[in-house]
């Protein structure tokens, strides 16, 4: 119960799942509270930024673009976009602000960073249905061709980019000056994200050339299981797949470094 | 740190002792610290052993590396080398609030505990709430305590967890007198049978309680079986 020396994997991983479920509720709790709807808020921030922008966007450019329904493309675009911002700032603080919690010998560095990463995976995507069910009921959008794809993109991209974000956050632990570039290179980063463009859109040219970012193929391959054959994407699954990987893999190293030198005052 | 007595030699006999199965057993404890004006060494190899139900006191001046000790026998921190043995179940630090989440309230900080720890949400909290008197402030989020308040809640909180050792950094006056009493009770009487490691500069206390001592000095350890011997050593530091 207390890493009374040995114990079965079973019993680690259950004893692990357990940190993790009470890191995520906590999580819960200390952004979104009890007060007036609580922890739906998880689903309502990102979701009041998304609904936002595609009315925007409508506004801007009308009902459609290149021949392709503008308010999916905001929807799939600016929740990844989302998920992308929100992993990255809450894990470059995340080593600090539970820096207190250490003392609880079951809690590592590592198990607060998943605890957010799962939270905001799962809230995003709870936001995303919350905003296409309605409007699929309304008929403004057509249904999501594949599941399958549309949700191994997500979390994918995830998976990713929780890796990207250990990377940063580790970094930051190493260095408060990087810090200060978080917020700027997040913003200057949208253009690789992909969320405001499809592809197809673009000059050949500019294709090879927003097609080196990961992020790019991530979303539009979840833009492929929500349009399906109909519209036009261009992605590479195994591209992801390696760039999620070599991420985590040099996160989860880092992670380890990082760990051993967390200080607290 | 800059006093010009000798420093203390590694206590070999502590640091070969054999481990037992039921302690909890240091050994040859080093931590260094990266500061801009270089590498602090600030424990230079401590050893020794808390077995079951024994009260181990640590004594040492300001500076002598006791809440390094305390980061490290606790687990929040790595040592640099040497190793830390955990054959009970260890406490955090008696009465610390460091892990409590300002914004959550008094409930939320609990059931966090009772679900981090394994135990059932609802005992925990009668628990604590029978310890540490809070009733309606439990509902209220823990940055709108009063200092009081927020120690009796985490020393209440500490002991609702049966743990085999607690340790104990200089926290035993939390709260008025009525509360003080209360813990000790709670602490020295009702649960005797646990072992304890305790940071504590009263001697009082100490000998009161304590069956032996580890006295540290400029990050190195001795442990005595002579209580008296030990306190008289430190008064002498």
């Amino acid at each position: 119960m207390y890493a009374m020396g040995r114990q079965t994997t079973g019993q680690k991983l259950r004893s692990k799942a357990r940190t993790i479920n009470a890191l995520l509720v906590r999580e819960l709790m200390v952004r979104f509270g009890h007060g007036n709807i609580g922890f739906m808020w998880l689903v309502g921030e990102p979701l009041i930024l998304t609904i936002g922008v595609m009315g925007m966007w409508t506004l801007l450019y009308g009902e459609q673009k290149h021949g392709v329904k503008i308010m999916p493309v905001v929807l799939t675009g600016y929740s990844t976009l989302t998920l992308f911002r929100h992993i990255i700032s809450r894990y470059v603080n995340c080593f600090r602000d539970n820096a207190g919690l250490l003392f609880h010998r079951s809690v590592r560095p590592v198990d607060t960073l998943i605890a957010r990463g799962l939270l905001e995976t799962v809230g995003v995507l709870i936001a995303f249905f919350v905003a296409y069910i309605p409007m699929r009921l309304l008929g403004y959008f057509d249904p999501i061709y594949d599941y399958s794809l549309l949700l191994s993109a997500w979390f994918l991209f995830c998976f990713g980019i929780s890796g990207f974000g250990m990377i940063v956050a580790c970094i930051c632990q190493m260095s408060e000056t990087a810090e200060r570039f978080v917020q700027p290179m997040l913003y200057l980063a949208i253009p690789a994200t992909g969320s405001f463009f499809m592809v197809a859109w673009l000059p050949e040219s500019a294709q090879k050339i927003v097609l080196l970012s990961p992020l790019v193929h991530c979303n539009e391959m979840f833009r492929a299981g929500y349009f399906g054959p109909s519209v036009a994407t261009s992605w590479n699954g195994w591209y992801v797949v390696t760039w999620a990987l070599v991420n985590n893999a040099i996160a989860w190293t880092l992670v380890k470094r990082t760990q051993r030198h967390i200080e607290i005052s | 740190m800059t006093s010009s007595a000798p420093v203390l030699p590694v206590d070999l006999e502590a640091a070969n002792a054999p481990i037992r199965k039921n302690s909890i057993a240091i050994r040859n404890l080093v931590k260094d610290y990266h500061t801009p004006t270089g590498t602090a060494h600030v424990l230079k190899g401590i050893s020794f052993d808390v077995q079951a139900g024994e009260k181990i006191a640590i004594l040492g001046r300001n500076g002598a590396g006791k809440s390094t000790l305390v980061k490290l026998v606790g687990g929040v921190e790595r040592p640099t080398s040497g190793f830390i043995y955990r054959g009970m179940s260890m406490s955090w630090p008696i009465a610390f609030g460091g892990g409590f989440e300002p914004t959550m309230t008094g409930l939320d900080n609990i059931r966090f505990i009772a679900r981090l720890y394994n135990q059932p949400i609802r005992e925990t909290i009668e628990r604590v709430d029978d310890f540490a008197e809070l009733g309606k402030h439990l509902m209220s989020p823990v940055k709108s305590y009063s200092s009081g308040m927020r120690a009796r809640l985490a020393f209440a909180l500490t002991l609702a967890i049966d743990f085999d050792c607690f340790l104990i950094d200089e926290v035993i006056s939390v709260g008025d007198q009525r509360f003080q009493r209360k813990s000790h009770e709670a602490l020295f009487e009702k649960r005797k049978h646990c072992a304890m490691i305790l940071i504590s500069h009263d001697i009082g206390i100490i000998r009161s309680y304590c069956d032996r001592a580890v006295v540290l000095k400029a990050g190195r350890s001795k442990v005595f079986e002579d209580l008296d011997f030990a306190i008289q050593i430190y008064s002498a530091l």
